[in-house]
């Protein structure tokens, strides 16, 4: 692994499906960045994010993870990810307290370490009382901190999060942008998708715009509003422009 | 009320038992069983013209009760698993009650649905039949488009009965499990009703009317059985009493949905209110983990196989169905072939349906799929250890005949052994190439993939095949 690289460096991701779903994006992401991919449904954000995860091959172009290619050793590069979808990858009958014991076992990790990280992210986000009890019993928001927990638990040092906060209540939606500033300060890189405007402006570092599989723009808040040359506007407003603009050019 | 219904029969046929079965192949289907039901009819006109001696006289009479107790029986499982699942579907059920129409017509026709549709489902069997039989001159036949919709009127009341009853004893969170359960049971109670006639087989009585355990019972006149028959008779006797139960069924269904709908509503509502969390005691135990990917990986299968209560029914019903066969098959064994005890045979037949379904659960049924893609073990490793989580269960039975005829029977038991232990090996390692389905879908998993599913079972009886024809080497070199 080399220690210069970037969390992230993408070149020319191709994949297609019935049309092309990811059509040449180049993307690079700096270790402990936080970063957001909006875009309308079906730009291919999520796709993206599946093949950075080792979930789909690409049919052409490079991730690379740390300087590693995710590709060629995707062993190696999933243990430095952690890969948490809109909707819960848990086990319904398993407590919270197996589900991460299951999770530490496939990440290899050492045992003490599990224990106490798990003990911690459970207080954290308030499962503790809750460790006990099988997921099938949880709510939506219980099951996402759950999910969450597990994503974390192997402290991975790129997390990928589609559409995290779907569906949470504000105390818990609140809770887990807590969880994931904390993390991106402490040197965690993370990239998410989110159609929710507001998390992204105020959570994230750099954001990129993607449709019909490219990336339209990318850069800090600022710098979007400097491209668009609209000092005061919103990131929807900035959003909705550009997609609009797009639309019939792409 | 017509377009509700309408709208039912829709649901149903979008998402119930013929979920996946085009027109075409339902057509296909009904008319195959109308050339067989020819084939039969003609069959048993020709029997009847030639005087039909051989025949014994309650025969028809027995034919007819042990129709209507089957189909009552299958007719009752579905209504109770229909009735349930009408309880349970909340957001349908939501959007109804919460339209301006009356709760009472909702509840009717919905349990009006799951009557027409568990008739259904016996009538497109039997129906060819009594078309078939009606055209060969046997009229009575017809009785059977009046009697399958009664008894699925009864079967549906019968069904509302028992599902809120185990409501008012169990409560709305038990319930659903409960009855599920209790469905499957009365289920297993038709294949145990089908195997009847094996289990009365006498194996060394033939001719057409003492070959079976029903025939010698018929032919003995035996009184108790007699009364057993009465059903049967009474229909055969003409056709009031057939009107009769028509009218009986339509009867008692419209006084269940008047009077248990008020039942039904409160069920309803209180499922609907249920909290998403159980209400439990805090935890208090430390995290204690385990460090080893494959115990992890076993472990987590095995919970959640033994915490699946419906799967687990599933699995028992593959090994019940077994035992009316284990026990013919023990009858006819006892005193021949030298000694050798060739139900045990039955036991290699047990662990490759149970390695099956097993391996099919814990490698082709996995619920987060994308957890262990996203994870850094590769899929050989993970597969392994799945495979090894659906073995485990069946070493006690690997091991049973050593336990039990290992003393007198040394060489065919450990024969035996070695056949259910390679049998489960081998039918586990085919579901490595399952396409990916849901723990649900245990029972209807060869529908997707029918070949998969012959070779399996091509694979079992190879096995079994393979034991007896060494078995049998070994006795002829023993003498």
């Amino acid at each position: 692994m080399e220690t210069d690289s970037p969390a992230l460096r993408i070149r020319h991701l191709i994949k297609v499906f019935t049309r092309p779903a990811v059509d040449g994006i180049d993307l690079t992401i700096a270790p402990g960045e936080f970063y957001a991919l909006l875009g309308p449904n079906g730009a291919g954000k999520t796709t993206t994010l599946r093949m950075i995860s080792g979930l789909i091959l690409p049919d052409q172009g490079t991730i690379e993870v740390f300087g590693i290619d995710a590709v060629a050793q995707p062993r190696r590069a999933k243990q430095l990810i952690a890969w948490l979808p809109d909707e819960p990858l848990l086990y319904d009958k398993l407590t919270v307290a197996e589900y991460l014991e299951f999770i530490a076992g496939l990440w290899g990790m050492e045992v003490r370490r599990a224990e106490h990280n798990a003990e911690e992210l459970l207080r954290r986000l308030d499962l503790w009382q809750h460790r006990d009890e099988r997921c099938e019993g949880f709510s939506r928001g219980m099951k996402q901190k759950a999910a969450l927990a597990g994503a974390l638990l192997h402290e991975p040092r790129l997390l990928i999060l589609d559409e995290p906060l779907t569906g949470l209540d504000a105390t818990i939606a609140r809770e887990v942008k807590d969880l994931l500033l904390e993390r991106a300060r402490s040197g965690c890189t993370i990239i998410l998708t989110t159609h929710i405007m507001e998390v992204a402006e105020r959570l994230v570092d750099r954001i990129g715009i993607i449709q019909r599989g490219r990336i339209l723009v990318e850069g800090t808040l600022e710098e979007l509003r400097t491209q668009a040359g609209r000092s005061n506007a919103t990131l929807e407003d900035l959003f909705l422009g550009l997609v609009s603009q797009h639309a019939g050019t792409l | 009320m017509p377009w509700m219904l309408h709208h039912e029969l829709r649901l149903y046929l979008r998402s119930g038992v013929v979920k996946g079965t085009s027109l075409i192949s339902l057509i296909i289907v009904e008319v195959l069983l109308h050339l067989m039901a020819a084939a039969v009819a003609f069959a048993v006109r020709a029997a009847g013209a030639s005087g039909g001696s051989g025949t014994p006289a309650a025969l028809p009479a027995l034919l007819i009760t042990g129709g209507l107790a089957f189909s009552f029986l299958f007719m009752l499982s579905r209504s109770l698993n229909g009735i349930v699942q009408v309880l349970y579907t909340r957001a349908d059920l939501d959007l109804l009650l919460s339209s301006p129409m009356a709760p009472k017509s909702v509840i009717g026709v919905r349990v009006f649905t799951v009557a027409l549709t568990v008739t259904l489902e016996v009538g497109m069997l039997a129906w060819p039949f009594a078309n078939m039989f009606v055209l060969f001159g046997m009229t009575a036949w017809l009785k059977l488009y009046v009697l399958l919709p009664a008894l699925g009127m009864l079967a549906t009341s019968l069904g509302i009965v028992l599902a809120l009853t185990l409501f008012r004893l169990l409560g709305p969170r038990t319930t659903r499990l409960v009855g599920q359960v209790l469905a499957a049971l009365i289920g297993m109670g038709i294949f145990v009703l089908s195997q009847l006639p094996n289990l009365l087989r006498n194996g060394r009585a033939r001719g057409p009317a003492s070959g079976s355990g029903f025939g010698a019972l018929l032919s003995a006149n035996n009184g108790h059985f007699n009364s057993l028959l009465i059903p049967g008779r009474l229909v055969l006797e003409g056709y009031g009493p057939t009107l009769l139960l028509a009218l009986l069924g339509a009867a008692v269904l419209m006084l269940t949905v008047q009077v248990l709908s008020g039942h039904f509503m409160h069920a309803a509502t209180a499922i609907g209110g249920m909290g998403s969390t159980r209400p439990t005691r805090p935890s208090v135990r430390p995290l204690r983990f385990r460090s080893s990917l494959r115990i992890v990986l076993i472990v987590k299968e095995l919970r959640l196989i033994r915490r699946d209560p419906l799967l687990l029914m599933q699995l028992l019903q593959q090994s019940i169905y077994l035992l009316p066969m284990s026990l013919v098959l023990w009858r006819q064994s006892v005193g021949r072939s030298g000694g050798v005890p060739w139900f045990w045979l039955v036991i290699i037949f047990m662990c490759g349906t149970l390695a099956t379904a097993l391996a099919w659960i814990t490698v082709a049924a996995e619920d987060a799929p994308e957890l262990l893609t996203a994870a850094p073990p590769d899929r050989a490793t993970v597969v392994r250890a799945k495979i090894e989580a659906a073995l485990l269960p069946l070493v006690p039975l690997w091991l049973l005949p050593l336990l039990i005829i290992g003393r007198s029977q040394l060489w065919f038991a450990l024969l035996l052994g070695l056949c259910a232990f390679g049998c489960s090996v081998s039918t586990a390692l085919l579901q490595i190439h399952r396409p990916p389905g849901k723990r649900g879908g245990l029972k209807t998993r060869g529908r997707g993939s029918p070949g998969k599913a012959f070779i399996e079972m091509g694979l079992i009886i190879a096995w079994i095949l393979a034991c007896g024809l060494l078995t049998w080497i070994g006795l002829l070199l023993q003498h």
